[in-house]
């Protein structure tokens, strides 16, 4: 029975004593979806309750007061809709209708990776967040509507970001967590007709930057396929060693806010401001040895972003007896 | 003046004197030339360097036949192979070359199958036709550090590598024969450089069309670019500028987040055009590939260190696949797209993936298994830890039209592999 059919109702709609409870709350496209029905003046749990999706019956009970159902493709309206019977002469009839919209929120960490790397570039403490909203809704003839029939309202762990929202602003740049720390991003989007509406978050954790070791070839370059490991061996006697500083709040490895230390065997090695993340170490021949390699990376403007890290390398170069402290070592 | 005796005596202390000094002279430049020797060896020089005995060998070559003396023969074409039949044919599992490499492609069909790939240090490119597997280097033009490479339509090759700055450069070009060149002639690589900071680049070697996206400071941009007829459109715009891009088919770009453990992804399908439709969005960890007809797409959620392999396959609903390995590993049959080869981990180690991976902080070693997406089966296909007792981290996998034939790239040494499907 076609639910228009029913839509004489026993109270008028400005009084509706039912409410629609739907979780999630901003459904996407195909995605199934809790609705449920309350109401502080009837007592649905002695009502007989009739469910009806898009106009045909759905199902039917006493006191039934919950139903699941799975959401249309994108552009399509579901339209949920109850006749709740508390006593034998009374009738009363809501309906809500689900249109289902995507909603996601990109981001990523405005911090470095070194080229060619093919993972998320993650925030280390105070970085800055780039954040995008993406929407996809269509019209019910198919066309897709645009971002700037959307308002924007972007929000911090619950606060609303008023600088950054507004009408078609997708886009952002935002204060990361502190170190420790995490941050709850959430975007709603609403159509300026308030027709359409949908919403989006993602939990954003601060993480410790990151310091890889690498072999930097004469003819290969950099060996970013294969960092060393906290103890590893190097079957050369000449090796130049490159570090790469991941999630930190620079541009570029030469970046001057921050700055390199590097210590070999208890020695501390002076950096070359043109080339500070490199060392080169050098074992004189017939000899095989232990470099203790430490590094610490500082960074002038975020004090938790500083890191450190340390790596046993047992160089040799050809069968011999292992000195005291046989390395020559040069910062290019 | 002299007496005869005194003139001999001072001639031959003279004499004397120029034979110890050129002796002397002798073993100083030996001495040197030992140590550099040694520090070019300890650079990696002479097993790494192409050696040009001549315009058709090279460094490659050589490498094959040193590993046929040291024991790496069962990738050679005088394996031990089970068909007596296939006397030409070139072992089930091949290693090209021992150099590293920046890429590696299948061109043909049948028995006019070959590969190509680009040495990493000189960005020389080599090709060995599958029928017998003879390694020639095509274009010695040198591009020292190339890290990239992707085929376009016919020779188009598309070469990134770091500038001085450490910046990501990217050249765009052709293989071109010298004009008194014979059919077996060296050709030279000419081309030129795209815009700087080019972060993914996408290409198809069904069409001119290449597709990349380049870092701004608005942004990141997606340019669809035709250098047959010189011209570029944009086609997309983001504000994050971690992509990964993969041509699926003449007309679509799978474009997706660079991915991290836990940490949301989202996936799209982005067409000519310009228009954009999702594909899978806040999905953890998301790694995603989609077969040449958009009918199957595999995906990736890791969380936790736990990682899930789904499959769906049009409006079906999704599978959750009993292999534990990443989408990226994985190549679909062109000829049933339903049916995927993967490269599986034996073993996962305890890191967060895929971050440690990306970093080269941890590698995989691999079996290659067969998946029927439709029923969920799997079968392994070969493994190269049993079966030749080495260890092989799959990336880039590339399966060719007849789908007979992968080629992949170990991520821990970076060397060039060639994988016969069939047995």
């Amino acid at each position: 029975m076609p639910y228009v059919a029913r839509a004489q109702l026993a109270l008028p709609e400005i009084a509706s004593p039912i409410s629609f409870i739907v979780t999630p709350n901003n459904p996407g496209p195909e995605e199934k979806v809790t609705v449920r029905i309350e109401s502080y003046s009837i007592d649905l749990d002695r009502a007989t309750i009739d469910w009806f999706v898009n106009g045909r019956l759905f199902d039917r009970g006493n006191g039934l007061k919950t139903i699941d159902i799975e959401t249309g493709r994108i552009g399509t309206e579901t339209t949920v809709s109850v006749v709740v019977r508390p006593d034998a002469i009374t009738e009363i009839f809501e309906q809500i209708a689900i249109r289902p919209m995507y909603v996601s929120i990109l981001w990523e960490a405005d911090t470095y990776t070194p080229p060619f790397y093919q993972g998320r570039a993650l925030p280390s403490s105070n970085a800055d967040i780039l954040v995008e909203a993406y929407q996809y809704m269509t019209y019910p003839n198919g066309s897709v509507i645009p971002d700037d029939d959307f308002v924007f309202t972007w929000k911090k762990n619950g606060a609303i970001l008023r600088d950054i929202s507004g009408r078609g602003r997708t886009k952002a740049r935002i204060a990361g967590p502190l170190l420790f720390g995490e941050d709850i991003i959430s975007v709603e989007v609403v159509s300026v007709d308030n027709r359409y509406k949908g919403e989006s978050r993602v939990r954003i954790a601060a993480v410790e930057p990151h310091i890889s070791l690498y072999t930097d070839d004469p003819l290969l370059g950099i060996m970013f396929h294969r960092a060393l490991l906290e103890t590893d061996q190097i079957p050369i006697a000449d090796i130049t060693l490159a570090a790469i500083p991941f999630y930190m709040s620079i541009k570029n490895l030469l970046d001057r806010n921050i700055s390199y230390e590097w210590n070999v065997n208890g020695q501390t090695i002076p950096t070359d401001p043109r080339d500070p993340f490199r060392i080169i170490l050098r074992l004189s021949e017939g000899l095989i040895a232990n470099a203790l390699v430490s590094l610490s990376i500082s960074h002038v403007d975020h004090f938790l972003q500083s890191t450190n890290a340390s790596w046993s390398l047992l160089l040799s170069s050809a069968i011999g007896a292992p000195q005291r402290d046989p390395f020559f070592r040069s910062t290019n | 003046m002299f007496s005869k005796n005194t003139t001999w005596a001072i001639g031959g202390g003279i004499l004397f004197a120029i034979l110890l000094s050129l002796l002397g002279w002798f073993l100083f430049i030996r001495g040197q030339n030992n140590d550099l020797t040694r520090a070019s060896a300890g650079r990696g020089f002479g097993t790494n360097i192409p050696i040009f005995d001549n315009a058709n060998g090279g460094s490659t070559n050589q490498n094959i036949r040193d590993a046929l003396l040291s024991g790496f023969g069962i990738f050679s074409r005088d394996s031990n192979e089970p068909d007596a039949e296939i006397e030409n044919a070139l072992p089930r599992l091949w290693n090209p070359s021992s150099v590293p490499v920046a890429g590696i492609t299948l061109i043909g069909t049948s028995t006019d199958a070959k590969i190509q790939f680009v040495e990493r240090p000189s960005g020389n490119i080599f090709e060995a036709y599958l029928k017998d597997g003879d390694v020639t280097r095509i274009s010695n033009t040198l591009v020292p550090n190339v890290y990239r490479a992707f085929w376009g339509k016919d020779t188009r090759l598309v070469l990134q590598h770091l500038d001085e700055n450490g910046e990501i450069a990217t050249l765009i070009g052709s293989i071109e024969k010298m004009s008194t060149s014979t059919e077996e002639s060296v050709g030279e690589f000419s081309g030129s450089y795209l815009e700087p900071d080019i972060v993914s680049v996408a290409t198809s070697r069904e069409r001119n069309d290449i597709f990349y996206i380049v870092k701004t400071i608005h942004g990141s941009v997606g340019i669809q670019i035709n250098p047959e007829n010189a011209t570029q459109k944009r086609i997309f715009t983001s504000h994050v500028f971690g992509w990964r891009s993969v041509v699926v088919n003449g007309g679509t770009i799978l474009l997706f987040q660079n991915p991290s453990q836990g940490i949301e992804g989202n996936a799209f399908l982005l067409k000519n055009n310009g228009d954009k439709t999702i594909l899978k969005n806040n999905v953890r960890g998301l790694i995603a590939s989609i077969s040449r007809n958009e009918a199957h797409t595999l995906y990736n959620e890791i969380v936790q260190g736990r990682i899930s392999l789904f499959s769906k396959i049009e409006d079906a609903p999704e599978r959750q696949l009993s292999l534990t390995t990443l989408a990226e590993k994985c190549v679909f049959n062109p000829k049933n797209t339903s049916v995927v080869y993967c490269a599986v981990p034996r073993a996962i180690p305890e890191a967060q993936i895929p971050d440690a991976w990306y970093r080269g902080e941890i590698h995989f070693s691999d079996d290659w298994w067969i998946i029927d997406t439709e029923n969920g089966t799997v079968e392994q296909l070969l493994s190269p830890e049993s079966d030749y007792g080495i260890t092989l981290d799959v990336v880039d996998p590339y399966i060719n039209e007849e789908g007979t034939h992968i080629v992949f790239i170990d991520a821990k040494t970076r060397t060039p592999w060639v994988l016969r499907v069939v047995q």
